[in-house]
């Protein structure tokens, strides 16, 4: 078995249940080949967001099956879910979620500060090369002090950094302004063509979702007609 | 056997280990929840992100620790300055009555009237074979608040160790002075009759002149005056303890027991510790004398109020534990400050473990430097009520950060810094989804 068919997506009857009780999201079968590209697409409130981290495995109350290759994540425990998402799973948020106070490589590097001691050097080297062909500058000061492009470029840095096999991306390039927004979604499906990722991205960005190889449409918490392109 | 090997290490020793055990538990669950993750980079920019939330933080629990600290250290202080106080007086006899208030009036000055000594039971004292020298002490006078104390040379340079400043009494009317009494040398003055408000400046007119200054002995005695016992004997119209036929007028022993005019209290320094306990025996006689050690005097006191100071200490514990509930309360709030960055981890695949240990070190830190701050807040603190106490009462108060101040705030710091585990437990309970869509 070729190791990206290891990273072969399943989903049989994900349902997502809100604070409130009530089912927000329902899935009943999706199939995404690994290394391919699929975009998430729909009105605000749909779900987007939501099944994107029930396939990271984050939703908590969340019933059926997410199979990435053999692994169905949500039959996981809490401790293997996250060395999962640890060793597999490379996620970008709308907002960046940097840790404001580090600098570019610490938080390209963040798995470094609980990986084991031999394999820290080699996270950060390649949290580095990428900060350096993602055109980030690696100065010794806080990423606070970045534009939002840099520092978006910064989260997928730090996506990409421990060579996950799955990128999942929520609505990356929602705070960019346009020229920001065309250059990182240029480099972020450069860089997960070239690894042969699977990148699942949630948005509204239709420059963006030209790019990948399918979109998924979503409404009211399902999936609204077959992947389209 | 370990009580054996226990009572074997000397004190220091045992304080410094009963220290490590109360740090180890706290010690050990930071190595081990720690063990093989790097949580310094995220620290670092936690403190520095919330840098004046944990200023004030770290400031409530540098003061909150700083109060008891300064409480243990002073009232510790207070009881070693006092002691030292008495350390110059070994054995006081005087006239039956009570010890408390002799010691009182000898060590530390405070005025009384007490029934006198006859000649004939100085004499005794005075050429008793077990003692070094014993020296009588007449109150009475005081000139501008400074007690005026009739003694006699010997007493004057074991008083201050054998340095004066000028010299040692040699003639009646002549004086030193205490290092707080403000005369100098050369200086004359007429004492008043009596002390405090009700001194009578008017009662004397003979003149005394200040012939040495003893140093600072850290006692009531820095304040006082003394002049030799025969002055005060002369100024209130009395014999002079020596019969008048001899040529050559003299001052100080020996007294002639019929010459005597009375003294209140005996200073007796013993030639041994065996001679102290039998200079007490045998000088403890009903109705004549009374001989006591004023620092055993002092241990009663101690003992007595000792019920007073461990209401005082348990009163330090409560206030210790209430320090920790709110620190704790305080970590809980701090804590919700990072939720999403807690949430990030979690999402970035960050084991519990790391996430624990990052939290726990934030709070530890910030409980450590609170309580370090703190210590520095109570010694200073301390320090600075023993300046006032001292200038107050001339009773050289020195507080000094000792061992039980040390065990408080390492027991402190050991509960509540595995009481911070708490924090990161309950942070570790909330769903991460909720804060990363935030």
């Amino acid at each position: 078995m070729a190791v990206e068919t290891l990273f072969d997506l399943k989903v049989r009857d994900l349902v997502v249940t809100g604070d409130t009780g009530r089912d927000i999201l329902r899935i009943p079968a999706l199939a995404v080949p690994a290394g391919t590209s699929i975009g998430i697409m729909g009105p605000s409130g749909a779900g987007k967001s939501t099944l994107l981290f029930a396939l990271a495995g984050l939703a908590e109350k969340s019933r059926g099956q997410v199979i990435w290759g053999n692994t169905d994540i949500l039959n996981l425990s809490d401790t293997r879910r996250t060395g999962f998402r640890r060793q597999h799973i490379g996620l970008i948020f709308q907002d960046y979620l940097l840790f404001e106070e580090l600098d570019a490589i610490e938080n390209a590097a963040l798995q470094a500060l609980f990986t084991p001691r031999r394999r820290r050097p080699e996270l950060q080297t390649a949290a580095k090369t990428l900060l350096r062909d993602l055109d980030v500058p690696m100065e010794a000061r806080s990423v606070a002090s970045y534009s939002g492009g840099e520092r978006q470029r910064v989260a997928m840095a730090r996506a990409l950094a421990h060579d996950p096999m799955i990128v999942l991306a929520d609505e990356p390039t929602a705070n960019l302004h346009r020229k920001a927004a065309d250059a990182l979604i240029k480099d972020l499906v450069t860089r997960v063509r070239e690894r042969g990722c699977s990148l699942i991205a949630a948005s509204h960005d239709k420059q963006l979702l030209d790019r990948l190889d399918h979109v998924v449409s979503l409404a009211d918490g399902a999936i609204a007609g077959a992947p389209s392109k | 056997m370990i009580q054996h090997y226990w009572a074997n290490i000397s004190a220091t020793g045992q304080d410094a280990m009963i220290a490590a055990a109360l740090i180890l538990p706290v010690l050990l669950a930071g190595l081990l929840v720690r063990r093989g993750f790097a949580t310094g980079p995220l620290v670092r920019g936690i403190l520095w992100r919330y840098r004046w939330a944990n200023a004030a933080f770290v400031l409530l629990i540098a003061i909150s620790v700083g109060m008891g600290i300064g409480l243990i250290s002073q009232e510790r202080a207070l009881r070693e300055g006092t002691a030292k106080a008495a350390e110059k007086f070994d054995l006081i006899i005087a006239a039956p009555g009570s010890e408390l208030t002799m010691m009182l009036a000898s060590v530390f000055l405070q005025p009384t009237d007490a029934p006198l000594l006859d000649g004939f039971t100085y004499s005794q004292i005075a050429s008793h074979d077990r003692i070094t020298f014993a020296a009588p002490l007449a109150f009475g006078d005081s000139y501008e608040g400074a007690p005026v104390i009739g003694s006699t040379a010997a007493f004057v340079t074991h008083l201050g160790d054998g340095v004066i400043e000028g010299r040692n009494i040699g003639a009646p009317f002549e004086a030193v002075a205490g290092a707080a009494v403000r005369l100098d040398i050369g200086q004359e003055f007429v004492p008043a009759h009596g002390f405090g408000d009700s001194a009578d400046t008017e009662a004397h007119e003979d003149v005394l002149k200040v012939v040495g200054k003893l140093p600072r002995t850290g006692s009531r005695w820095d304040h006082a005056i003394i002049t030799p016992v025969e002055t005060v004997w002369l100024v209130h119209g009395l014999a002079d303890g020596h019969a008048p036929d001899k040529a050559d007028p003299r001052i100080g022993p020996p007294f002639d027991a019929d010459y005597f005019p009375g003294t209140p209290a005996v200073v007796v320094k013993p030639s041994s510790l065996a001679a102290a306990y039998a200079l007490r025996s045998e000088f403890t006689r009903d109705a004549e004398t009374m001989a006591f050690f004023p620092g055993a005097v002092l241990a009663t006191l101690y003992r007595i109020i000792g019920d007073a100071r461990q209401a005082v200490s348990v009163m330090i514990i409560v206030s210790q534990i209430l320090v920790a509930a709110s620190v704790l309360l305080g970590q809980f709030i701090l804590t919700r400050l990072f939720k999403r960055q807690i949430a990030l981890l979690r999402a970035v695949g960050a084991p519990r473990r790391f996430i624990l240990a990052t939290i726990w070190n934030y709070c530890t830190l910030l409980l450590v430097s609170g309580a370090v701050l703190g210590l520095g807040i109570g010694y200073a603190a301390a320090a600075a009520i023993s300046r006032i106490v001292t200038a107050r009462t001339d009773i050289l108060v020195t507080a000094g950060i000792g061992w039980s101040e040390v065990h408080l705030v390492a027991g402190f710091v050991s509960i509540a810094g595995l009481l911070s585990f708490a924090p990161s437990l309950v942070a570790l309970s909330k769903p991460a989804l909720r804060e990363l869509r935030s």
